[in-house]
């Protein structure tokens, strides 16, 4: 099919659209911030429609990039900047979009303020830059984007995220920049070697001589600065805990993706002897980060910090997944992401909710839910989800990707469910501290509850979620 | 055509789920009604094979279905079930406590349709999704917060080890193939964990001694909701994985064996001390739980047979003693009632039936040995005629209120537990005469009440204590855990990468700032040392390379 | 014959430029800081046309115009331009007499323009005293205050110490028959033995040219000055004169140096290394923003010497366009720190940008846009400049320089993020006055210039390599 449109840069050039005109709008002095709400909002709902649109040309059935662009950037040294998408990449794109939509709905009395222009126009950079990321199909793009994305989330935590302590904005932005750094560092090197940054030649490199150690070492810290694994957990535990804005808790929890997305783009399809094993011990460390880490969420008192030890702990496992290079490992990690990213976003959008409402009202949070059912059934529904229970694509595929580890090694797998049980018996705690614990009275309060395009929006999310279990391939089948 | 059976429960539950908050008698009639019509069909094509199908996933490397094929094996597997939920619906609807009977009937609903697909099942998906929607109906019924807590922190528990005992065994045969699975276990690699896994997650719910805390903690809900929970939803989940899953754990049936064994002491033994009548209904729960896992399940549709009749057994006894409950005034102990008789004796009499029946129910049952046998129907007689002795015969402890208002329970109770010794009775044909027998012993134990000593231990803390194993499991799985992780957080996270790596990072970058300053300070002479060593250091540098 | 000295127009229109300024200062009853920046608009208007046109034109063998010196030339003018079209503003709003101001730079823009093009040593004599005596007498403020003057005093005497170590190289040289010509010298090299002496020599030569560029470890009498001194002066010291300065260190290595180029490969090095750590540490120490961004630019051009210290075609092209980049860069933050006043003063220390961003936020967005290209964060223009220089060391198979630049990268860019936590993160402590136009006028063509660049690249680079080909 002839698509005159280059698709896939136009899912990268809408969000920049968007800044200008998040830049040119007019606030209004009766509403101030809703007009670039609206603006953001708008462009991201613009993004959904284009991705389905790029689904339907697509050739669901084929497992390789799509729609593929090329721009000439640089000729000395030569560096092209190739775009592309598959299943694997358009559902996570998608997840993405969705989950901003989800804390741009809990935010939005925080946009609704004046001089809050920055907010809409870093938001936008930051979904254009990531979606270029999730589309990027050589090295030099990668890294483009993996860097680019530093400023727009380093100026939303600083700025909005409310966290106190600046030391921790310094870590979050220098570990990542060193990741980024490291990035460039492997890609020029790389290029240096093979004279080309396709990944392709990237897997011709094997890691025998001092140079190639070099190059892999460099990639994989890049993309390891990014994943909350010994001894780079610290700091996005920091920020996690620190971040109180829904949508930038959202923003900071997607950026492990990155550094997963990576891993599984760069990784060859086979590995040597050498390679593998340092594989196995990046394994080791993973598979001991996730028990670390889910013992502290269980711990930890913080509903905000339990959520982000599941994400911490549900990204290794994909990670360990993704070493697996089983021929459906993508797929099994695409559903599943795709659900996982959306029960996630849930979860923050609603625990902000909840601790705003609570304090509207000057109540307590313990037991809070037993005021607002629509809201208790969500946060149910959301939680069960994130815990594998039958709602989502994360019931079927979680499952499959335990089944790879397992063949990995027992051990192994032991470790990952008994972190896996650790952090979803730590949310269904909270679960449980939000909906019954208390004194809380058992009547209702409607105008807390969840109303209007909110309640509509979460509703969408639980649809969507329930078709991904029941039919997971429906997206593939427009 | 279980497929109409399922598809009937599933879709008349969602219908009606919108509506969950209703507390309106009327309403919970509707699931009923749509039971009937389940129940009608089930009965019509009893014993019909058919082929149905559901394709779920069909990618070229992965290939699921959902099977609702019936065949005649099937549907003695399902009329308990399909029993057990009609008398439960009743109850919620009549039960005056019962606040949302609509919910509670769908859940019922849900669990019927989620047993269906348990017992059709034959892959891994299919049984786990099965055992998933038990667990959350079971979950949902429970209205207590802290009963509610620790029961889905047992079902979590469980569902986990089932799902990695799953999962072990697909990474190793690539297939999720129930029959593939169960005809190739003696190949499987980690044989030892997968028995472990599964045999635990059976257990984890059966109400077995050592892994009962969890049932326990169920001791503060509703005594409809509690029957719901013990009659309806755990047991016959865990039965039919007792049954699917007999060739990966059947070297372990001696030690299953002694298990049940020590669970039907303790449970006797706790129905025996216990003051509260909840309570007496769980361990009572645990030593049927021991008579059923005491078979081995080798005739699935007679280990079924086996299994309904003891859950029969444990259900009539526990509704005499919710009886009393009734007619008490929702009174939960004991040492509280006494000298009943005088009050309730309609009420009497057919707790006797009932007993009657019960024990004739349990002179059926097929033990490998007759002094077993008279084992448990000794037990059996002498609790019964303990607690009965307690509520009837003894003296007066009752508050003058309860007194006050002692009278036999409603009709419709005392119609449903006819009922039932008359179903039992008529399944028990021919009649025993060791049933009658035990009966006379009870009847002498009843009347005569040798352990009458126990009724002092009521006030006795230590012998009441029923969360003493919940508190054990605490202080030796959980604490470790909340220990550990605050040890790895303090020294790791705390010690060795904040105040350690980070701070000496800190501190060196501020030593390196600090002699920077000091080299920057605006002095001559400052200016003067340094230009002049720059100026030696490059033209050594220089010289030393031609 | 009159036309034979076109290609000298240039320096001749700089000369005329001058002795304007001067006449109008002595005769002239209303001057103001408009008037010099209009006479200097359009004479290094003239300046700039006539070095593009004759950019290959040369009269004396001993002054050449090449397209390398042309734009090396072009892009002082252009800096020129723009900075005293930025500094009038200054002038104006501080009602300060702006002649001194002028007059100087134009003679330090005539000495580099004649630097840049000279092929003799004799001229270098007095270029670096020059140069010393013009930047002294334009920072140096009368009645500036102890602390200025004691600085001014200390860049003077150590720039006569570096203008007598040029005149001993150059003394040493001539003695030994060498000549003052570059082609001279560097015959002398090729032939003569070379031993210790020999490159001590050459040493001597290049030294001054790092304590004009504010090489580590000479940096710290210009930079004390040049921090002390008015913004205008500040901002001329800091910008204009660099990438003059980075050409003569490549004619001097690429000319009379070449044969000796394997001895002096190593003070490079070790003054970009220096350089590259000592601007980045203090640069994080710093809350003073003058001296701030005079560590950001020690570090910048410890890269441009750790380029150059390679020296083969591709480390010199990389280096030049680091370097351009690296001013356009500069040249945008300078600005935008010219638009940073409150209470009608200028502001100077970074403490007092708190919470600029919610006041000014476009040039809070400049501030922001310029320091992530310092750091050479894609897709600004920085990135550019920091890949041309990793390529190229990696190609050439230097691995561990690279390394060494991106480590210290991060320790700089802790000076940035202070920055920016200050002017965004930030509470606002103060309020902020109104910014002329010229500044967001500046801004603005800088931040387009950037972005145009981004979006094609090669556009301007191919270009900049087919000029720097000149140089081999």
């Amino acid at each position: 099919m002839n698509i005159p449109v280059a698709l896939p840069s136009l899912l990268i050039i809408l969000p920049f659209l968007g800044v200008l005109f998040s830049l040119f709008s007019q606030e209004d002095e009766n509403h101030p911030g809703r007009n670039i709400y609206n603006v953001v909002v708008f462009t991201v709902i613009a993004n959904i429609v284009l991705l389905f649109r790029i689904f339907m040309v697509m050739d669901v059935t084929k497992s390789s990039l799509q729609l593929m662009e090329k721009f000439n950037w640089l000729e000395q040294p030569d560096i092209n900047l190739i775009l592309g998408i598959d299943i694997f990449s358009g559902l996570l794109i998608l997840a993405v979009h969705v989950a901003l939509l989800a804390g741009l709905a809990a935010s939005r009395e925080i946009w609704y303020r004046p001089k809050n222009k920055s907010l809409g126009v870093f938001i936008l950079v930051f979904l254009g830059l990531l979606t270029g990321f999730l589309l990027a199909a050589d090295i030099f793009s990668f890294y483009l984007f993996f860097e680019a994305l530093l400023l727009p989330a380093l100026m939303l935590t600083g700025m909005f995220g409310g966290i106190k302590k600046n030391g921790v904005v310094y870590r979050f932005f220098i570990y990542n920049f060193l990741g980024a750094l490291c990035l460039l560092a492997g890609t020029m090197m790389l290029f240096a070697e093979q004279g080309d940054a396709s990944l392709a030649s990237l897997h011709k490199i094997d890691i025998k001589t001092l140079k190639e150690y070099f190059i892999w070492g460099a990639f994989f810290i890049a993309f390891l600065s990014r994943i909350p694994v010994w001894p780079f957990h610290s700091y996005l535990a920091a920020v996690a805990s620190g971040v109180k804005n829904p949508l930038l808790f959202i923003i900071n929890n997607l950026l492990p993706l990155t550094g997963i997305y990576g891993f599984i783009r760069f990784l060859p399809k086979s590995f040597s002897d050498t390679m593998l094993y340092w594989v196995v011990g990046l394994e080791i460390i993973g598979v001991i980060t996730m028990a670390f880490i889910a013992l502290i969420g269980f711990i930890n008192k913080e509903s905000r910090y339990k959520l982000f030890a599941y994400v911490s702990v549900c990204y290794i496992m994909y990670l360990l997944s993704a070493f697996s290079k089983s021929p459906m490992a993508l797929y099994n990690i695409g559903f599943s992401f795709f659900a996982f990213i959306l029960v996630t976003s849930a979860l923050a959008a609603l625990l902000w909710k909840i601790s705003q409402k609570a304090e509207e009202s000057d109540v307590e949070t313990l037991g809070y839910l037993n005021r607002v059912p629509r809201l208790r059934f969500i946060y149910g529904f959301m939680t069960f989800a994130a815990v594998g229970l039958p709602f989502s694509a994360l019931f079927l595929n979680n499952f499959l990707i335990i089944g790879r580890l397992f063949k990995n090694g027992a051990y192994t797998g032991l470790i990952v469910v008994f972190s896996l049980l650790l952090v979803y018996v730590s949310l269904l705690g909270d679960y449980f501290r939000l909906s019954h614990a208390g004194e809380t009275p058992q009547e209702r309060h409607d105008e807390e509850d969840l109303q209007g395009g909110y309640r509509v929006l979460m509703w969408l999310l639980v649809i969507l979620l329930l078709m991904s279990f029941i039919r997971p391939l429906w997206l593939l089948e427009l | 055509m279980l497929s109409v059976v399922f598809f009937a429960n599933l879709v008349g539950g969602l219908l009606l789920l919108p509506r969950w908050f209703e507390n309106k008698k009327a309403m919970a009639l509707l699931p009923l009604g749509i039971l009937a019509f389940a129940t009608a069909v089930f009965y019509q094509n009893y014993g019909n094979a058919d082929y149905f199908k559901i394709s779920w996933i069909s990618l070229p490397k992965l290939k699921l279905a959902l099977n609702l094929s019936s065949s005649s094996a099937l549907y003695p597997l399902l009329l308990p079930p399909v029993c057990f939920s009609a008398v439960f619906m009743l109850n919620n609807i009549f039960y005056k406590a019962e606040k949302q009977p609509l919910l509670q009937n769908v859940l019922l609903l849900f669990n019927l349709s989620a047993l269906v697909l348990l017992a059709c099942a034959t892959n891994f998906m299919q049984l786990l999704l099965a055992v998933e929607i038990i667990s959350l109906c079971s979950v949902c019924m429970v209205a207590d917060a802290e009963s509610k807590m620790s029961f889905i922190g047992l079902c979590t528990l469980a569902d986990m080890a089932l799902m990695t005992a799953l999962a072990v065994i697909f990474a190793q045969f690539g297939s999720m193939n129930l029959e593939k699975a169960l005809y190739y276990a003696e190949h499987l690699r980690y044989r030892g964990l997968v028995s472990s896994l599964i045999l635990f997650s059976i257990l984890a719910k059966s109400g077995l001694f050592l892994f009962h805390p969890g049932l326990f903690s169920l001791e503060d809900i509703r005594l409809n909701r509690l029957f719901s929970l013990l009659c309806v939803a755990a047991p016959w989940c865990v039965v039919f994985l007792f049954i699917k899953f007999f060739p990966f754990y059947a070297g372990f049936f001696n030690e299953i064996s002694i298990l049940c064994l020590i669970s039907f002491v303790w449970g006797m033994a706790g129905f025996l001390i216990n003051d509260s009548l909840k309570v007496k209904i769980l361990y009572l729960f645990m030593a049927a739980a021991s008579l059923i896992f005491y078979q081995q399940p080798l005739n699935a549709g007679g280990f079924i047979i086996h299994a309904f009749r003891i859950l029969g057994v444990f259900y009539i006894l526990s509704l005499v003693l919710w009886g009393i409950n009734i007619a008490a005034s929702n009174e939960i102990y004991l040492s509280k009632m006494g000298g009943f008789i005088k009050y309730i004796r309609f009420y009497f009499i057919i707790s006797l039936l009932a007993v009657f029946a019960a024990l004739q129910q349990l002179a059926v049952l097929p033990f490998p040995k007759d002094s077993f046998l008279y084992a448990v129907l000794a037990c059996f007689a002498l609790g019964m005629g303990h607690v009965l002795h307690q509520a009837y015969l003894s003296p007066v402890r009752a508050d003058e209120r309860v007194i006050a208002l002692l009278k036999n329970p409603p009709f419709w109770f005392c119609v449903s537990l006819l009922a039932l010794c008359g179903a039992l009775l008529y399944f028990s044909q021919p009649l025993r005469p060791l049933g009658g027998v035990a009966f006379g012993a009870f009847l002498l134990l009843f009347a005569l009440a040798p352990l009458r000593f126990l009724y002092s231990w009521a006030d006795v803390d230590l012998m009441q204590n029923n969360r003493f194993f919940i508190k054990t499991y605490e202080m030796v799985a959980v604490m470790p855990l909340r220990v550990l992780g605050r040890v790895l957080w303090l020294t790791v996270d705390f010690i060795f990468i904040e105040r350690t790596l980070f701070s000496s990072l800190r501190r060196l970058y501020g030593v390196l700032q600090a002699l920077c300053g000091f080299l920057s300070k605006n002095s001559r002479i400052a200016y003067a040392v340094i230009l002049f060593l720059g100026v030696v250091l490059y033209l050594y540098l220089a010289g030393g390379r031609l | 014959m009159l036309l034979k000295f076109l290609p000298l127009l240039p320096e001749i229109s700089l000369v005329m430029m001058l002795i304007t300024m001067f006449f109008v200062q002595l005769f002239r009853e209303n001057k103001t800081p408009k008037t010099f920046f209009s006479l200097s608009k359009y004479f290094l208007a003239v300046s700039l046309l006539s070095a593009v046109v004759f950019y290959n034109k040369s009269i004396f063998p001993q002054f050449e115009n090449t397209s390398f010196t042309s734009l090396m030339k072009v892009i002082v003018y252009l800096l020129a331009g723009v900075w005293f079209f930025l500094s009038y503003k200054w002038f104006l709003n501080m009602n300060q007499e702006a002649f001194k101001y002028y007059f100087m730079a134009g003679i330090f823009i005539l000495l580099a323009s004649v630097g840049i093009s000279c092929r003799n040593f004799a001229w270098f004599a007095f270029l670096v005293p020059g140069l010393v005596l013009c930047a002294f007498l334009m920072g140096k403020e009368d009645g500036g205050g102890e602390d200025n003057g004691k600085d001014a005093y200390s860049f003077f005497y150590a720039g006569v110490f570096f203008s007598l170590l040029n005149l001993a190289g150059i003394w040493l040289l001539y003695k030994n028959g060498a000549g003052l010509g570059f082609d001279s010298v560097q015959a002398y090299f090729d032939a003569a033995v070379r031993d210790k002496t020999q490159c001590f020599w050459a040493v001597l030569l290049l030294l001054p040219w790092l304590f004009l560029a504010g090489g580590a470890p000479f940096q710290m009498p210009m930079l004390n000055f040049s921090s002390k001194a008015v913004l205008p002066v500040y901002g001329f010291l800091n910008l204009v004169p660099q990438i003059f300065y980075w050409a003569v260190v490549i004619n001097l290595l690429a000319g009379p140096l070449k044969p000796v180029q394997g001895a002096l490969m190593p003070v490079l090095a070790a003054t970009a290394y220096l350089s590259m750590l000592w601007g980045a540490l203090g640069a994080g120490a710093e809350n003073n923003l003058q001296r701030l961004f005079g560590f950001n630019n020690l570090f910048h051009c410890g890269v441009i010497f750790l380029c150059l210290s390679f020296f083969d075609q591709g480390s010199v092209s990389a280096a030049i366009i680091y370097g351009i980049i690296f001013l356009l860069t500069s040249l945008g933050v300078y600005t935008a720190v010219l638009g940073c006043k409150s209470k009608g003063e200028y502001l100077s220390d970074l403490d007092a940008l708190r919470g600029m961003a919610q006041e000014k936020p476009y040039i809070s967005a400049a501030f922001l846009i310029l320091l992530f290209s310092f750091l050479g964060n894609p897709p600004l223009l920085g990135f550019i400049g920091l890949l041309g220089i990793v390529d190229n060391l990696f190609a050439s198979g230097n691995f561990y320089p690279v390394f060494a630049v991106l480590c210290m990268l991060c320790l700089l860019a802790h000076a940035y993020l202070r920055i920016i936590q200050t002017i965004y993160f930030a509470q606002k402590q103060s309020l902020f006055d109104r910014a002329d136009k010229g500044i967001y006028i500046s801004l603005m063509f800088n931040l387009l210039l950037i972005v145009f660049a981004i979006l094609k690249p090669r556009l301007v680079i191919n270009d900049i390599n087919l000029i720097l080909s000149a140089v081999f």
